[in-house]
């Protein structure tokens, strides 16, 4: 190679650089990946995975609940700045989605707002993917958006709304909130969603639906009944005094399709009320706690855990007897307002404790049988609730 | 002789050709690189489609941190793109972060996607920006509005000038303020809540510096966090407004 031809060669490997070097290099974002997702991804790998709703900081918490180890906390809900209120997210494990009400707790603590007479905010329901709890869709539905059931059988979701400044009303018939049904609910993350509007009752707080699908049952906090509601339709079946006492006030609820069992716990008669699954529901029996009742589970064919709070504790009863069998106190550093237990399929159980709605909450494993706290995971402000993906 | 000296001339005009097509398409076509259309979008108002948007990134965002604290509202830029989360910890995503910003402050809310082209040319300005600071920054939103104690009126109009006067201008006569729409402090505000007693005139002025267009209130004000304006620097603010309420 003559001199010549090597300065040619090397003027046009100088040309070569010189072009390739004001082409796209990998910092000028035409090229490399823009907004690499650096947010924390939760793959269930055969785990069983918990869901934490953190009502006060705006996030949802997810646990590994096989080691009982806190996965990540992921903010949730529409504003950065907004109090979303995030409340319970159901599982919709086909789908990989979950779904999780919005209650804008603090909308009309506003000096502005109330001086203007007190306009509520709407709620809205949003599907979460469950791989890194991304907004998938939305879905407005009314304001103080409560509780969101969700039915793996039928694929149908319902929201309902203890709506306290409509309980106020003078008129019987203006007290009563909305409950809103979503079929299907998948329709939520496909943005084609509608809301079926259903009046049902004076403040209507927790909702479960039967195993099909096909019936709602509904805590009706401000009339102290339960409603049964045909989840195609919207009509009620029909709506039963929640409880033995003269004032009961219903607030959580949960069915146990399987056993044909509905429980309702009463926070004002310190009691949880047995039912059957009847469309016109019957009471079995009657439960009386020490404090005031939340979420219970079954942890056996006739052995129910109820956890309470104030006092904070929790108690074991024979369901058929009535017999209380075990009682256990917890301590502010324990389990502070005990709020859900759950029980799953490797007969593990697990409880919700909400703390004192300023400090983080926990989620706690115990013993079946003795309720001793075996393990304890710290999350976030006012937990209640937790949806569990198995395997 | 000719050829050698005809081969040379043709090299010669070779060599010119390549290097001016090569350093042509360096720089002196029209074509900003990705970086420098990123940092023109920092401060365009083009972010946003809406007609109603007064507001660019810079209005809020300082791009390196101040030695001395910055009375803006939003953190800076500088390591935004290495921090693992935004708005004080309530938004895991950058791309969402901004969204956010043009949604609530800037009208438009339609989000940009990361294959957009305005998203990737900002990212690439962002990312040109690197290291910065990469830790995330502490914003703390006061949520329940209390009242608050007299301040000090001469603190006060220093921190409006800080704090206040890039969007309302100057106190009492608005004098360049960023828009007609932005309203001239306090006379406008109170003409504008005249019907409330003194002592909730001062809570809605508490209210909307910690608030803005959040919680409730609406407009397109950012909300100030207590780590940029204290509780007793907000009582001063008020005071040099002419103390406002009871």
């Amino acid at each position: 190679m003559s001199l010549q031809q090597g300065c040619q060669q090397c003027l046009l490997a100088t040309v070569a650089v010189l072009v390739m070097g004001c082409s796209s290099s990998s910092r000028d974002g035409e090229t490399g990946e823009a907004y690499p997702n650096r947010g924390p991804t939760f793959e269930a790998r055969g785990r069983r995975l918990g869901y934490v709703a953190n009502r006060n900081s705006d996030t949802v918490s997810v646990l590994d609940l096989d080691a009982m180890t806190l996965l990540g906390s992921v903010p949730v809900g529409r504003g950065p700045v907004d109090i979303d209120g995030p409340r319970h997210v159901v599982i919709d494990a086909d789908r990989g989605l979950g779904y999780v009400a919005l209650s804008y707790p603090f909308s009309v603590q506003s000096p502005h707002v109330l001086s203007q007479g007190g306009t509520q905010r709407s709620g809205y329901v949003e599907a979460l993917n469950l791989l890194d709890l991304s907004e998938a869709g939305e879905l407005r539905v009314d304001p103080n958006a409560t509780d969101v059931a969700f039915s793996p059988r039928s694929g149908r979701l319902a929201v309902s709304h203890m709506d306290l400044f409509l309980a106020l009303a003078s008129d019987p018939d203006a007290r009563r909130a909305n409950l809103v049904l979503v079929d299907p609910a998948s329709a939520i993350a496909a943005r084609t969603a509608t809301a079926n509007r259903v009046k049902l009752c004076s403040a209507p707080a927790s909702i479960a639906f039967d195993g099909e699908g096909a019936r709602l049952f509904v805590a009706c906090t401000g009339e102290d009944t339960v409603s049964v509601v045909d989840s195609q339709s919207g009509n009620v079946l029909s709506s039963v005094p929640a409880g033995a006492a003269v004032v009961n006030k219903p607030y959580a609820l949960v069915t146990d399709p399987a056993r044909d069992r509905l429980f309702v716990a009463n926070q004002v008669s310190y009691a949880v009320s047995v039912f059957d699954m009847n469309d016109s529901p019957n009471l079995l029996n009657t439960l009386h706690v020490l404090g005031v009742p939340m979420f219970p589970a079954l942890v056996s064919d006739t052995v129910l855990a109820v956890p309470f709070q104030n006092p904070s504790g929790a108690s074991l009863f024979d369901v058929d007897t009535g017999e209380e069998l075990v009682q256990v106190a917890f301590s502010e550093t324990e389990c502070a307002n005990p709020a859900e237990f759950s029980l799953t399929r490797d007969s593990r159980l697990r409880l919700v404790c909400e703390g004192d709605h300023y400090r983080p909450g926990a989620v706690v494993e115990l013993d079946p049988e003795t309720l001793a706290i075996t393990a304890r995971v710290t999350v976030e402000l006012y937990p209640e609730r937790m949806g569990i993906l198995e395997p | 002789m000719t050829g050698r000296t005809g081969g040379r001339t043709g090299e010669r005009l070779l060599t010119g050709v390549l290097l001016c097509g090569a350093l042509g398409a360096c720089g002196s076509t029209s074509e900003p690189s990705a970086v420098d259309r990123g940092r023109q979008l920092l401060d365009s108002a083009t972010l946003s489609a809406s007609n109603l948007n007064d507001y660019v990134c810079s209005t809020c965002h300082d791009v390196d941190a101040n030695p001395t604290p910055s009375r803006k509202t939003g953190g800076a830029l500088a390591g935004v793109t290495l921090r693992p989360s935004f708005w004080g910890g309530q938004e895991g995503d950058l791309l969402g972060a901004i969204n956010a910003c043009r949604d609530h402050f800037m009208g438009d809310n339609q989000p940009l996607a990361a294959s957009d082209e305005q998203a990737r040319a900002l990212y690439a300005y962002l990312q040109s920006l690197e290291p910065g600071d990469a830790r995330p920054i502490s914003m703390t939103i006061v949520t329940t509005i209390d009242p608050l104690p007299r301040g000090d009126a001469e603190r006060g109009r220093d921190l409006y000038a800080q704090a206040c006067m890039y969007c309302h201008g100057s106190m009492h006569d608005g004098r360049a303020r960023s828009s007609d729409r932005v309203p001239i402090l306090p006379e406008d505000t109170i003409a504008e809540h005249a019907q409330y007693s003194a002592r909730v005139q001062r809570l809605v002025f508490i209210e909307k510096i910690r608030h803005g267009l959040f919680l409730g209130y609406g407009g397109v004000m950012p909300p100030f966090s207590i780590e940029v304006l204290s509780d007793a620097e907000v009582s001063d603010v008020l005071e040099g407004l002419g103390a406002i309420g009871e």
